[in-house]
């Protein structure tokens, strides 16, 4: 009796899934003949591509043909919606595709019509809740699609359902304390209706080169069997708003995909990929207006494997990039190199299982604070495909990484980030959206930090005698800026006569370690520089270029100064008589004449310049105020003028004094200033 | 003010053996002669006829009129105490606190023993905002009465608010060891001890007014305040509903609660608590700054800019609604969050110094 009553039950419920499954069959639509023939043949179109693409395990090949078979299924679809198998293929191909939000409702769908259409169906039905941050549902879906799994030879699959489901619990905790950002389409200048991807800015976030795959012209744009390459274009901010993108020139763009991939803090040096060898790293150079003729960077770096991502370190001494080279700890690892004496980047080091998962690890970014590596993972504690990921070098050990929220990261692929030197804007390249692009758009990120508390305001009546009210107390934490330790050094380098910008040398050494620790140049044409680096140390900044005098500045920030931005307009004086050179990184003794050893850099290329212009003379003019001691002044000027003589300058060309400061050059109080006096 | 010391002198007269030992009358002169004995009872009953009328006028709140028969009793028989008494009453009713101070002086210069001439003057100079002479007063009532705990408790008020609290706690002792049921002398005594920090004597105190008189709503108000200090935001939010149990109108208890409530997260709660507070009282600035505190969390960063321009409508130096109205346009992206944060910051804010930092960047 019970056995016919199971029984009864169900073929009822299989009776009624099945009533409401409505396969392609051209028996179920006898009335429309002609419509089902153009529907099957669009069903049939997208199986063949859904067949085809079901075969391979590559997740890239994946997601770059699944979502070809959309549009077929959505013409299918629209003429017989109750096709479990059609439910499920839509749905799962829109997991595949930039618009994975939609494919929940096909999944639940055929789960009703049909929960046994697909063995795989809990495991992306699973996903879907994932992607729409219905974290413990999608952990529902996937313990239920486990038990599915019979035991053996499915250790791989159990592992990626695992890994899926440790997603969700890191997603739930990451969602319930968002990260504070707004997030800006970078507008029509940068972004087209073509995917337009990899963002990478200068310090100062006024130079941006990216990557898009947009026609680069109408003949490409004709060619609508062919998808355009990728390409590498450029923008400037002019007064607060992106210039129109412009395509890169020929050399660095080719018929071959090229994509952004790295650029220095001053926006001169740039490192993009192309896809050759398997993908190597290119580096060209702006002189003046002018992109140099790209140069592969060498062997340590580039393989017969993917090269895929770079970041110049702040001194730009070290390159950090993401190689799938053998031997790694998964398939994509983050790797760095740097320069020899000879300007020649070194042996490339896997930068070690802190950083490296055995998932890949997409792209890289390093902060000019020398010690803050961006980085992207499939691995860590990543809500879903690729996350962004934060690392700190302390004492040469890399912190455990941070996942760095939502909703910059989702449960889709987050791959991306370049940010400016103030920590407070990033780039990054998005399918966040409006007017139903699918592409990515490239999207400006505003860090506001965390929530700023708000304060109330209550208080008591103390005394029934008389109106006599206090406040009650008032918490008031205060939320500090998390700003990036960093200087910005940034300027113009001019001809003090023409005022015309001038190409020159700028050095910023560590003054302490008497050291060069970065060298970049100022554009010819425009006589920008900038660099920008950790604080925390005694820097000088020394402009140089042949024929004009050296220009020195000091800066001297604490450790635990906040981002500070500096920025100085530098007019280089001729080496002619009369030219005067602020001794500004030369350093004495408290109330004494004895150099310091940090003045020694400045000292030293100032004996150069002397060594080189022998018909020059020198006067040292120790300046000192109305009050101070004249002779202190007079000794410190002739303690520069002594040491000067040390070095080899003939004593003759040498001559030191005193003098009141002015009102015109009352800066210079306690300076010494040397003086050409002629040839 | 005045309608009390109207009530407290009608219930002296009603209650007369009270009226006795509180108010004594001055004694009648002996006249041996026969005829001017008659004389002098036909004055005392002339008198005391035009005082019961004045009384009667004073219950009807006929202030003038009470003034008419007060004078005339006054002048047959000007040294009649209780008649001057009574005028006084009639003159602060009347808002003439100096003419009532100077019944007060004539009744002290008849008999410088009356305790509650002395009381009721310094109750006028309360008035006045003269409180070191209305604490004189309260001081000799208290030398002349030892246990008129009602000076004591004026003048440990007056100790409160001159941040005496010491002084203070030793004048609402005396008032409650005369009488223990006093709930508002147990209760200020809390609060005095809360000014010297001493928490835990400040609770019980509290406690102690509420056992002998549950009605003193601001007690609740304080037992909800020590307990929030506590983090107890919970038994906090019960204090304070007891508080509003009792005085329905209590604005001040209701922007509490809504505060605790808004520190237990319950930011929806908070929200119709500062909302009645507000309709209670419509230049509660603090209540339409919490409520702005509220909606931020809520996410109605336009209402709670909102709100904070009505709390800077009513205070324009209220620092903290420049500070949230600051970070309420932060969200909204309006760029002048930084100047509402500089004004914060003017304002005595420091936390909003912090924020500057990014105000130069674009």
């Amino acid at each position: 009796m019970k056995k016919h009553a199971l029984l009864l039950i169900l073929s009822c419920a299989l009776g009624q899934a099945v009533a409401q499954n409505v396969d392609f069959n051209k028996d179920n639509f006898k009335q429309d003949k002609d419509g089902f023939r153009e529907a099957k043949k669009k069903l049939d179109a997208g199986d063949d591509i859904f067949a085809a693409t079901s075969k391979k395990t590559d997740d890239s090949y994946r997601k770059k043909n699944y979502r070809n078979a959309i549009a077929p299924y959505v013409d299918a679809y629209k003429f017989n919606p109750n096709s479990a198998q059609l439910n499920y293929r839509l749905g799962v191909a829109y997991l595949f595709s930039d618009e994975k939000d939609k494919a929940l409702p096909y999944l639940e769908k055929a789960l009703k019509l049909n929960p046994a259409v697909d063995p795989e169906l809990g495991f992306y039905l699973g996903r879907a809740y994932q992607v729409k941050l219905e974290w413990q549902k999608a952990v529902t879906e996937y313990r239920k699609y486990l038990a599915t799994l019979p035991s053996g030879n499915h250790k791989t699959r159990m592992e990626v359902v695992n890994k899926s489901i440790r997603e969700c619990l890191s997603g739930e905790k990451l969602e319930k304390k968002p990260l504070r950002v707004f997030f800006d389409n970078a507008g029509e200048q940068i972004n087209s209706k073509y995917a337009d991807l990899q963002p990478v800015i200068s310090a100062d976030e006024t130079v941006m080169v990216f990557t898009s795959r947009r026609p680069a012209d109408q003949e490409a744009k004709a060619k609508v069997d062919k998808e355009p390459n990728d390409d590498v274009y450029i923008s400037y901010k002019v007064n607060g708003k992106w210039s129109t993108a412009k395509q890169l020139p020929e050399g660095i763009n080719t018929e071959k995909n090229e994509a952004a991939m790295a650029l220095s803090a001053d926006g001169q040096r740039l490192i993009f990929s192309r896809d050759e060898n398997g993908g190597n790293l290119f580096e060209t150079v702006l002189k003046g207006n002018e992109w140099s003729k790209p140069e592969e960077l060498g062997s340590e770096i580039n393989t017969k494997d993917r090269e895929s991502s770079a970041a110049y370190s702040y001194d730009g001494k070290t390159l950090f990039f993401v190689s799938d080279r053998p031997n790694g700890i998964g398939k994509g690892d983050i790797y760095f190199s740097t320069l020899d004496s000879k300007g020649n980047w070194g042996k490339a080091i896997n930068a070690g299982p802190k950083l490296n998962t055995v998932y890949e690890e997409g792209h890289v970014f390093m902060m000019p604070d020398g010690k803050t590596l961006y980085f992207t993972s499939e691995g860590h504690s990543s809500m879903g495909g690729f996350d962004i990921f934060k690392s700190v070098l302390k004492n040469g050990q890399w912190s455990e990484p941070e996942n760095v929220g939502y909703p910059l990261n989702t449960p889709d692929d987050d791959s991306f980030i370049s940010l400016s030197a103030n920590g407070r804007y990033g780039y990054i390249a998005s399918s966040r959206n409006e007017g139903g692009k699918i592409d990515q758009d490239i999207v400006r990120v505003t860090f506001i930090g965390d929530e700023k508390p708000v304060i109330l305001s209550a208080e008591d009546d103390l005394v029934a005698f008389a109106e006599t009210r206090v406040a009650q107390p008032v918490a008031m934490p205060v939320i500090e800026s998390k700003t990036p330790k960093t200087i910005l050094v940034q300027g113009v380098v001019l001809d003090a006569r023409t005022q015309k910008p001038l190409e020159a040398k700028v050095e910023l050494i560590d003054n302490v370690k008497k050291e060069v620790i970065a060298t970049v140049t100022s554009n010819s044409v425009t006589g920008k520089y900038l660099n920008a680096l950790p604080a925390g140390k005694n820097y000088s900044v020394s402009v140089q270029k042949n024929d004009f005098l050296v220009h020195s500045q000091n800066f001297n920030l604490p450790a635990n100064t906040a981002f500070t931005k500096i920025e100085k307009v530098v007019k280089l004086q001729p080496l002619d008589a009369g030219s005067v050179w602020a001794l500004q990184n030369v350093f004495f003794a408290e109330g004494q004449a004895v150099l310091l050893p940090e003045s020694m850099y400045e000292l030293e290329t100032l004996v150069e310049v002397l060594k080189d212009k022998k018909s020059l003379k020198a006067e040292m003019i120790g300046y000192t105020s109305e009050q101070a001691d004249q002779l202190l002044a007079g000794s410190r000027a002739k303690a520069v003028a002594d040491f000067l003589a040390s070095r080899g300058i003939n004593a003759k060309r040498l001559s030191s004094k005193a003098t009141e400061a002015t009102s015109t050059n009352a800066l210079s109080q306690g300076l010494v200033e040397l003086k050409l006096t002629g040839k | 003010m005045i309608r009390i010391l109207l009530f407290t002198f009608v219930c002296l007269l009603k209650i007369g053996q009270t009226v006795a030992q509180e108010v004594p009358v001055a004694p009648v002169p002996v006249v041996p002669d026969s005829a001017a004995a008659a004389k002098a009872a036909e004055i005392k009953i002339l008198a005391e006829k035009m005082f019961q009328s004045g009384l009667v006028q004073l219950a009807q709140k006929d202030y003038r009129a009470a003034l008419a028969d007060l004078d005339s009793a006054i002048a047959v028989k000007p040294d009649f105490e209780q008649a001057l008494m009574g005028r006084a009453t009639a003159w602060l009713e009347l808002k003439e606190v100096d003419r009532a101070i100077t019944d007060y002086d004539k009744v002290i210069s008849l008999n410088s023993a009356h305790a509650q001439a002395y009381f009721q003057r310094g109750r006028a100079k309360v008035l006045l905002k003269d409180k070191k002479g209305a604490a004189q007063d309260f001081t000799q009532t208290i030398a002349t009465d030892a246990n008129h705990y009602q000076a004591y408790y004026q003048r440990g008020g007056l100790r409160f608010e001159d941040a005496d609290y010491k002084g203070a706690i030793d004048d609402f002792s005396a008032v409650v060891k005369i009488n223990p049921r006093n709930g508002y002398a147990y209760h200020d005594r809390g609060s005095a001890k809360r000014q010297l920090n001493d928490l835990e004597g400040a609770l019980a105190d509290y406690r102690k007014a509420v056992e002998v008189n549950p009605d003193i709503a601001v007690a609740y108000v304080n037992l909800g305040s020590l307990k929030q200090g506590k983090g107890d935001w919970t038994g906090a939010i019960e204090e304070y509903s007891r508080a509003i149990e009792r005085k329905k109108d209590y604005y001040l208890a209701y922007n509490n609660r809504g505060r605790a409530k808004f520190e237990k997260g319950d930011f929806d709660g908070a929200l119709a608590d500062f909302t009645k507070s507000i309709q209670l009282n419509p230049q509660y600035a603090f209540a339409f700054n919490n409520r702005a505190a509220a909606k931020y969390k809520l996410k109605d960063f336009k209402g709670a800019v909102e709100d904070c321009n009505f709390a800077l409508q009513i205070d324009s130096g209220y620092g903290y609604a420049y500070f949230n109205r600051g970070n309420a346009k932060e969200m909204l992206r309006d760029a002048t969050a930084c100047q509402d944060w500089e004004k914060a910051a003017a304002l005595h804010v420091p936390a909003a110094k912090a924020y500057l930092t990014h105000c130069q960047e674009k």
